[in-house]
């Protein structure tokens, strides 16, 4: 009995793939579980927002005027009376959206912009690389504000500001990955079993590179938040009635002197969510990364 | 030679690569030709452009820096050097398939071996994909592997060197091809497995009917599998006939230096005879001028001189140098005069 448990134990062993290896490392990190539950809760807090909210993020408490936090009003109300409470969870929407949708965006073009390179080399490689190193010759945040004053304000037009921005360490990233697979002999048995370009890099390339671009995108997004809290902040993103945090921040940056917490409240959320993604983001990269990975 | 019957004919190939300085010289004018369900073996030491002539016949030559500066490869007829880069896909894998040297990277590991069976029978077969499924489960079986239905979901990672080698035949007979390149199947794996998987090779090319291109630096392989064997040396071709004529009369000083260096099992105390001094790269360049001899014994007269293949008995063809030609044709009581062939 007891062997065949033993048996069974190693053969649970030896079918586990790649990513559970992966899972549970990344278990024994207590920081990025801890993370990972954060990020939970903002993404059940942006679901369920107006069955959590108190109170609706237009609603106006005008009995309540820039109050400081009471019982009704948790975190207290602005000027005009709007529960920040409720509007910093409602926020929590706008940036979790622009993280993940942004991000899919930049992800999209920067994988095929990187593989492009990456596997065709020559002409294109040098047209891509260039155009890289064109956009990181200026501030990023800088160019989102031209695309922004270009396409003008709204949720949408921030998803599309930023994943046009983002998109350039995501193709460099995947460049030199795809550099380095296309040397695989699998990719030269693929040709020679009659697969097109096409093929080979949508099957055999850019999957192999699903650990990076993982990696890269919980990096990125708390960049992007930042982009979106920094474009609301400008008046240039999210307009109100819609909340967002930036938009919270900048207005409330006018009342820090008698209530403090207008400010302090959504730079918390701000600083935690991005903290929880970049924390994540380190823990994937050293649970993905095979070298780091313990001989046991 | 231009029968029809003949399934690949390789004419008067010529390949360069193009180095930093000078062109390397990788094969020089290299003919030969296939009989449908025939197997042709291709030896020769690392860097005498055996590999490189496979690839080219694949065109899967990297061009640049790879030139294929003259001839033609006639494959059923066509010229597979004229065909485009479309056309070729269509020849890759479904005519023409191709096995590789090293099995244990030369399946993607993130799909499964059936996915991976799959692919090249929905592209050329356009089989759908439960059609598909089926086919590989059943190449699967024809390769000896154990419940192929459990198998088709495995990973790479899950199998061994030999039974990935198993599943790259599976691959590359799975469009029924009427020509295997076999690129050193066997160096990677141990001597058991290697005598499986030729032994199955022999076989399927029975079952399919599929003329086998194996290429070896492997004297043992070539006679296991081969009707007839093809010996390169520096790109150019020494020494060509059956595997008997081959094993029984080597007439190439570089051929009989090669069976010299099978080590013999039954005599424990004897010195293998080495083949002396590998090929260098400077070697193959075009500005020496050099010509096809025997190392060690023939060193000194490695210079500028012409030499040809000549038929030395029928079917049996041996590189020797224009000038020494006809002293040792006088010799050997040649039959047939001089060929280019």
């Amino acid at each position: 009995m007891e062997a065949q448990n033993a048996l069974s134990q190693e053969q649970v062993i030896t079918s586990t793939n790649f990513y559970h290896h992966v899972w549970e490392k990344l278990r024994e990190n207590k920081v990025a579980i801890v993370s990972l539950l954060l990020i939970l809760l903002l993404i059940v807090v942006a679901l369920f927002a107006p069955q959590i909210a108190p109170y609706d993020e237009g609603f106006q408490d005008t009995a309540h005027v820039l109050s400081k936090p009471t019982n009704i009003h948790w975190l207290g109300t602005d000027e005009f009376g709007r529960d920040i409470f409720s509007r910093i969870i409602y926020g929590t929407r706008v940036s979790l959206s622009v993280g993940i949708i942004a991000e899919l965006i930049a992800m999209t073009i920067g994988v095929l912009m990187g593989a492009l390179a990456g596997y065709f080399g020559g002409w294109v490689d040098s047209l891509i690389s260039r155009i890289i190193e064109i956009f990181g010759s200026f501030p990023k945040i800088l160019f989102a504000i031209v695309i922004m004053n270009i396409i003008g304000t709204g949720v949408i037009n921030v998803f599309i500001a930023i994943g046009m921005v983002g998109w350039t360490g995501m193709a460099r990233m995947i460049r030199s990955q795809i550099l380095q697979l296309k040397e695989n002999e699998y990719v030269e048995a693929a040709h020679s079993f009659g697969a097109g370009n096409t093929h080979i890099i949508f099957k055999h390339l850019i999957p192999n590179t699903l650990s990076t671009i993982i990696v890269n995108m919980t990096m990125a997004i708390p960049q992007d938040i930042m982009y979106e809290a920094s474009l609301s902040f400008l008046g240039l993103g999210v307009q109100p009635p819609t909340s967002s945090w930036g938009q919270i921040i900048s207005v409330g940056r006018v009342y820090i002197s008698t209530l403090p917490g207008y400010v302090l409240f959504p730079s918390i959320a701000l600083v935690l969510t991005v903290l929880a993604f970049n924390l994540l983001g380190d823990a994937l990269r050293d649970a993905l990364d095979p070298r780091l990975r313990r001989m046991d | 030679m231009g029968d029809s019957k003949k399934l690949l004919e390789v004419k008067d190939l010529s390949i360069y690569f193009q180095g930093k300085q000078a062109l390397d010289r990788a094969v020089d004018h290299v003919s030969f030709s296939l009989d449908a369900g025939q197997t042709l073996g291709i030896v020769g030491e690392s860097g005498s452009g055996k590999s490189v002539t496979a690839l080219s016949i694949m065109q899967l030559l990297p061009i640049p820096p790879a030139k294929i500066d003259s001839g033609e490869i006639l494959f059923e007829g066509e010229n597979l050097l004229k065909k485009n880069a479309r056309q070729m896909q269509d020849v890759r894998g479904h005519k023409i398939a191709m096995i590789f040297q090293e099995p244990m990277t030369a399946l993607n590991p993130l799909l499964t071996i059936g996915e991976q069976i799959m692919e090249s029978l929905m592209t050329h077969l356009k089989m759908s994909k439960d059609q598909a499924r089926e086919r590989a489960i059943e190449m699967l079986r024809k390769v000896e592997i154990k419940n192929p239905e459990e198998r088709v979901d495995s990973y790479p990672h899950q199998l061994s060197g030999g039974m990935r080698q198993r599943v790259m035949i599976a691959i590359a007979l799975s469009c029924d091809p009427s020509l295997l390149i076999c690129d050193e199947p066997t160096t990677a794996l141990d001597v058991t497995t290697q005598a499986q998987i030729l032994d199955l090779i022999n076989k399927l090319k029975e079952d399919f009917n599929t003329s086998v291109i194996m290429i070896t630096h492997d004297l043992g392989v070539v006679s296991k599998v081969s009707e007839n064997v093809l010996v390169m040396y520096k790109g150019r071709v020494v020494e060509y006939g059956s595997v008997e004529a081959i094993f029984e009369n080597p007439l190439h000083p570089y051929t009989r230096s090669l069976l010299a260096a099978i080590p013999d099992v039954s005599n424990r105390q004897a010195r293998i005879e080495l083949v002396h001094q590998a090929v260098k790269n400077d070697d193959l360049s075009l500005t020496t001028g050099d010509n096809i001899f025997d190392r060690a014994t023939y060193q000194a007269r490695i210079n500028a001189e012409e030499s040809a293949l000549v038929e030395q008995e029928p079917g049996h063809f041996v590189r020797i140098f224009k000038n020494e030609w006809s002293s040792q044709a006088q010799d050997q009581a040649m039959k047939a005069g001089e060929s280019d062939e």
